[in-house]
């Protein structure tokens, strides 16, 4: 879901802004030494794709329904840097056609989908397809590896601006709100996975050449994606330490709250039961911890039931003919 | 035709401009309001909802907007105290959440209105966005409606075969099937435009709007 305006503070939105501007900015640079004459109807037709594809529903429970994301699927046909710029024109287009999601929580917005979706996707995908062998099986489970991870990363990186924005806010815990946004988004991600990966095995039994295939002349390209990944982290937690030491009321109670006892407004809390339920434990933590993994396990099993009956040959080189 | 500031400017209306820079301004100002300033939310408030009147938006369409947005700000307004626990002052921060949210649903809402998405695009490339980016986004809002429309040729498609109401199970696969059909029938659609380009001479070098 879109970060509408409002949400989060003005300075937060411009330093996550800031972010996702240097990695979309990054992205167009590297994507000069590509194939240039394809990128751009390539990168515009697989936006429209994403769009198009968010539009077709999943049910879920009691008339709710879910949908695609794409951003880890943009990589797995575009590459990482196409990727995120395709991913930021969907996300530019949503705005400014459709009003989805605000104006200045379009750099978180670009930030949570296209930078971590993306450029963090492949880097992911690429990791694990290295670990699984660079085979479609690889592949598939690769995606559906880091399908899940991105939209926790991107979860977390959320709660941890919203407690900045809340620092003014006393009562604010960022262990609660993490809890909350964990154990709702360790859901979203498992369908995210099952749908990038039963797409992408979709599509790589029947059309495997259609996968992006990495240039064999750029030396190791998920090496750069993961350096690039790091470097973006790095830079996400250099900026936003500053506005956290600004406020420290909210943060440091955040942070410093497992030791706290629970506050006395807690019983009139709704989810204030699972104290008593849970014993002496906090129950954001066991929340945490059981959204770990119990997703964990339901991504290992996607993988497995997605990945199994595939075949190990590598992919076929672009261009070659199909048998 | 050299590719200066000026030429590139001169295809927008300076307007475009204006409308942009007055929307950014609503939604900084909203986005300081809080609880205690209800006077100056109330009044951006006024103004946002007198600038749908004023760029022809109709009550009904209005409406139908707010009773998509409302429920989700409210939903994840009240998440905070959800996870918070229901403290003195959760209605006053979830308050917050949805005053500063809905002025700028409704100055986004304006903004929209009032400006052609084919005029923001002339006015990105005026603002010196690399033109592969604004090249790749008219093309993406080209292929927008085409995929549009192949999406509902699919669901047309599944619906002739498929009678009454399947499972869920089917109906994720019959959806993942969906969408990876799309991906096929979209890169191979790009693939063909791209040899079509490439048939009319393109390079890859994005020149200058004439």
């Amino acid at each position: 879901m879109h970060i509408p305006d409002g949400l989060l503070d003005t300075p937060v939105c411009l330093v996550t802004g800031g972010i996702s501007l240097a990695a979309v900015g990054y992205s167009v640079h590297r994507l000069k030494d590509s194939l240039a004459d394809r990128t751009v109807p390539m990168t515009g037709m697989v936006a429209a794709l994403v769009f198009a594809g968010q539009m077709i529903n999943f049910p879920v429970v009691a008339g709710t329904s879910g949908h695609l994301i794409g951003g880890v699927l943009a990589a797995r046909l575009l590459g990482p840097w196409a990727g995120c710029l395709a991913l930021t024109l969907v996300l530019f287009v949503q705005k400014f056609l459709f009003n989805d999601g605000g104006l200045l929580a379009l750099g978180p917005n670009v930030l949570h989908m296209a930078v971590i979706g993306s450029l963090g996707g492949y880097a992911i995908q690429s990791a694990v397809a290295r670990l699984a062998g660079d085979t479609i099986r690889g592949r598939v489970i690769g995606v559906v590896v880091a399908s899940w991870f991105t939209v926790m990363a991107a979860a977390v990186l959320f709660s941890v601006e919203f407690a900045i924005s809340q620092a003014t806010n006393p009562d604010f815990q960022l262990g609660r709100f993490l809890a909350l946004m964990m154990l709702f988004h360790a859901l979203i991600g498992i369908g995210e996975s099952l749908i990038s990966g039963g797409v992408i095995r979709f599509v790589a039994i029947r059309r495997p050449e259609l996968l992006y295939n990495p240039p064999s002349s750029s030396g190791r390209p998920w090496r750069q994606t993961l350096a690039a990944g790091l470097a973006a982290a790095l830079l996400v937690a250099l900026l936003l330490s500053p506005l956290a030491s600004s406020a420290p009321d909210g943060l440091e109670a955040a942070v410093g709250q497992s030791e706290l006892p629970a506050p006395e407004t807690t019983s009139l809390s709704l989810l204030g039961g699972y104290d008593q339920l849970l014993g002496d434990e906090r129950w954001e933590t066991w929340s945490v911890a059981l959204s770990g993994l119990i997703g964990t396990m339901v991504v290992f099993g996607i993988a497995l039931v997605l990945g199994r009956p595939l075949d190990r040959n590598p992919i076929p080189a672009a261009g070659a003919p199909r048998a | 035709m050299p590719d200066s500031r000026i030429s590139r400017a001169r295809l927008v209306p300076a307007t475009a401009f204006l409308k942009l820079a007055a929307s950014l301004a609503v939604v900084l100002t909203a986005c300081s309001l809080s609880w205690d300033s209800w006077p100056a939310a109330g009044a951006l408030l006024a103004v946002t909802l007198a600038a749908q009147a004023l760029a022809g938006m109709t009550l009904s369409s209005l409406a139908r907007r707010l009773a998509l947005f409302l429920p989700m700000i409210t939903l994840v307004a009240i998440s905070i105290p959800l996870s918070q626990g229901f403290t003195a002052s959760w209605m006053q921060v979830a308050g917050t959440v949805i005053l500063r949210g809905l002025v700028s649903f409704l100055a986004g809402l304006w903004l929209i209105r009032v400006l052609p998405f084919d005029t923001l695009v002339s006015a990105l490339y005026a603002l010196r966005l690399p033109a592969v980016v604004v090249a790749s986004l008219a093309m993406m809002h080209r292929y927008l409606f085409v995929l549009w429309e192949e999406t509902g040729r699919l669901r047309t498609a599944r619906r002739a075969r498929c009678l009454g109401r399947s499972k869920r199970i089917t109906q994720w696969l019959a959806g993942i099937s969906m969408v990876g059909m799309l991906v096929i029938r979209s890169l191979d659609r790009g693939h063909r435009i791209h040899r079509a380009m490439l048939a009319r001479g393109w390079d890859g070098h994005i020149r200058p709007w004439p």
